[in-house]
């Protein structure tokens, strides 16, 4: 029982991870339709800008955190502010492409900034483990958990109360509507960018100290995230969260009762009978990425 | 082999591929031959070697320092007028830790660069994904991970003493010694896990030891604590962790989470003042263990350690820790000597690679690691001499002499 009870807490401590990169994905999915494919990359640079504030230039932790969401906030409002809008045909494949090549030129830029090993950071809280009934977690991954549920709550009354989010969701309902009440899509679009990135920034310098970050690690955070808004369903909140912790769930269990090698190949090949099955993920809220 | 195979979609066009690469082919053994054929090594001024080490990605702890080590030494030989008077001409390549990459930086560097030999890679899965494109080419290649290949490529060499003997016999031997009756096992997927996985399976099948379960997980993962709670759960009292590089700070991490002090022994290339410096936060209390070599506590070798041996070990430390400041490692011992036997082999048999496989198995060669004695049938070439080291949390003295075998027995079968 209390490895099963260990195999729960890890998947979930790992899903929270998951959901929060998911949150990320989905922002720019539901205000663009955009699938960024360098929002892996936003967690990286997070990550890795908090260790290398503190561990090269001895930052207080708390400021380099700060500073790291920013960074990685401004960088994603630069890429479609300053990439995305310029390309002439604003076609889903043309942005998605452009999108794919963002994220190589930031791993390499990364690479070229941070070098190339794995740095990382301590936390804010302590890193001895608790240990609840014979089960053992992080105090970080607490933090993170409890930093997840404040995100998706803040979202959802950021996208129902305030002006703001409700002129975003606007500009995703009727672009040409917007424009008549004067919201302008292509700067509301610009802003979901900014809040993946800061969603994005945030995931990085909650993992940095529990796993560490280097210039290559954003790409596997940001699939799994990916991962985890289908298992939802893309386009909903609720749904990425509960995609992210069934797919640590998933991970854990697979990795505790089946052989672990395998663990990779259980959770893509549910992925695939997920999309052929419940193409609108889970829940059965999400939009469908590709129409026939 | 992954990198090498034709795409299905270019059969259609091979014929036209083959006649196009004839063409190109009889047009470059013509440039050859109006060249003297002579370029291969470069001039007889210049020695040429070819680097491809993991700058970057998962081994890049151990290809870092790698390539600062052979850079350090080339920089200091030609400053003093060059290896026995030629200058050494350097050509580096990332293979980012990616065995498709290495195959095809490896392609270019040899076409491009036409090296006496290669120096590379750090780990086994870029080895092994280079060494056809070596072997076609009839270039040397020396790799300076574990890496055993059983002696069907005369080019190809590995600069760790005998794969069993490190990984099994020192192991095997170290874990007796604590008095260890069951432990476990976790690794990587990839093929440097795989071979881990293939040595402890020797291990316990050598020594009689209970085995609590062997973990694999793809290199990719994150958290490990799932499979570590498995082998927890099945009485472990050891580990051998099959990984090196990053993947020793995700189950070390994952040991954190669990608050589960046992001791963990890990392979030769995890063995680096980079690891010790990735993981300083992250040591059980029961200590992090490895096969060390004499380098690293080049100034706490035991009185009945062999005598030159020592002295080798002394005189690399003394450059690369006393002159140059950096810690005692490893790797860095593995470079240095795969550097030096590569030069002295192209000074005195040329860059022809016949003319040097020749030379590499018919001379000694002293080490700061070993004394290598390379063979028809086994290039590998050394014996280990039986040290454990402890891995430190003080990076300037990242390692503690931990244990001594100088009559290890033999546990492989082999």
């Amino acid at each position: 029982m209390n490895d099963f009870m260990q195999f729960t807490i890890g998947g979930l401590a790992i899903g929270a991870v998951y959901s929060l990169v998911a949150l990320g994905w989905t922002i720019v999915i539901d205000v663009s339709g955009i699938v960024n494919l360098a929002q892996g990359e936003m967690v990286m640079i997070g990550g890795l800008t908090t260790a290398y504030l503190v561990g090269e230039h001895h930052w207080p932790l708390a400021l380099a955190m700060v500073v790291a969401i920013l960074a990685s906030g401004v960088v994603s409002g630069l890429l479609d502010w300053g990439v995305l809008r310029r390309i002439p045909s604003q076609r889903p494949t043309s942005l998605i492409l452009g999108t794919i090549g963002a994220s190589l030129l930031l791993r390499e830029v990364a690479r070229l900034a941070f070098g190339s090993d794995t740095l990382y950071a301590n936390s804010l809280v302590s890193s001895s483990p608790l240990h609840l009934g014979g089960v053992s977690v992080l105090p970080q991954q607490v933090l993170l958990a409890g930093v997840l549920i404040v995100v998706a709550g803040g979202l959802a009354v950021f996208f129902r109360a305030t002006r703001m989010g409700r002129a975003m969701q606007a500009s995703v309902q009727s672009a040409i509507g917007a424009r008549v009440v004067g919201i302008n899509p292509a700067n509301m679009r610009t802003l979901a960018f900014i809040g993946s990135g800061l969603l994005g920034g945030l995931a990085g310098v909650l993992v940095v100290p529990l796993f560490g970050m280097s210039w290559d690690s954003g790409t596997m955070l940001g699939l799994n995230g990916f991962v985890a808004a289908v298992f939802g369903g893309v386009g909903s909140y609720p749904a990425a969260v509960v995609g992210g912790l069934l797919l640590g769930l998933i991970h854990g269990y697979s990795a505790g009762y089946l052989p672990t090698a395998y663990t990779d190949v259980i959770t893509l090949s549910l992925l695939i009978v997920l999309l052929l099955a419940r193409p609108s993920g889970l829940s059965g809220r999400g939009r469908e990425l590709v129409r026939a | 082999m992954k990198g090498t195979a034709m795409p299905r979609y270019l059969r259609a066009k091979h014929r036209t591929v083959v006649a196009g690469l004839t063409a190109v082919a009889a047009a470059a053994a013509l440039t050859a031959c109006g060249s003297g054929g002579s370029s291969a090594g470069g001039s007889t001024s210049d020695i040429k070697l070819g680097v491809v080490l993991s700058q970057t990605g998962a081994q890049s702890s151990l290809g870092a320092t790698e390539l600062k080590t052979i850079q350090a030494f080339v920089d200091q030989y030609n400053k003093q007028g060059g290896y026995k008077g030629r200058q050494i001409d350097l050509k580096v390549s990332d293979d980012q830790s990616d065995p498709a990459h290495a195959v095809d930086v490896t392609r270019a560097m040899l076409q491009s660069f036409h090296p006496a030999a290669v120096i590379g890679s750090s780990s086994t899965a870029t080895c092994y994904a280079m060494e056809p494109v070596t072997e076609a080419a009839k270039v040397v290649q020396y790799c300076i991970s574990g890496a055993p290949l059983a002696p069907r490529d005369p080019y190809y060499f590995s600069a760790l003493g005998q794969t069993d003997r490190v990984l099994v016999d020192t192991a095997a031997t170290w874990m007796l010694d604590k008095k260890f009756t069951k432990v476990g096992f976790i690794g990587t997927s990839d093929a440097s896990g795989q071979l881990y996985q293939t040595e402890y399976g020797k291990l316990i099948q050598g020594t009689g030891l209970q085995d609590a379960g062997q973990q694999v997980y793809s290199p990719s993962t994150t958290d490990v604590t799932a499979q570590l709670t498995r082998l927890r759960s099945a009485g472990a009292q050891a580990l051998y962790l099959g990984t090196s590089g990053s993947g020793v700070v995700t189950t070390l991490t994952g040991l954190k989470q669990l608050g589960w002090n046992v001791p963990v022994y890990v392979g030769e290339g995890s063995v680096s003042s980079l690891t010790v410096k990735a993981i300083s936060g992250l040591l059980p209390e029961a200590g992090v263990y490895g096969p060390g070599e004499a380098p690293e506590v080049f100034d706490q070798l035991p009185s009945n350690f062999p005598a030159g041996s020592a002295t080798a070990a002394k005189q690399f430390a003394k450059t690369w820790v006393t002159d140059l400041g950096n810690p005692p490692d490893w790797d860095a011992a593995a470079a240095y000597d795969t550097l030096n036997i590569l030069l002295e082999t192209v000074a005195a048999a040329g860059p022809e690679a016949d003319k040097m496989v020749s030379y590499m198995t018919s001379h000694q060669f002293t080490g700061s690691l070993f004394t290598y004695k390379f063979t028809d049938v086994d290039h590998r070439g050394s014996d280990y001499l039986g040290l454990v080291v402890r891995f430190t949390s003080n990076p300037a003295a990242p390692f503690k002499l931990d244990a001594f075998y100088p009559d290890m027995k033999t546990y492989s079968g082999s």
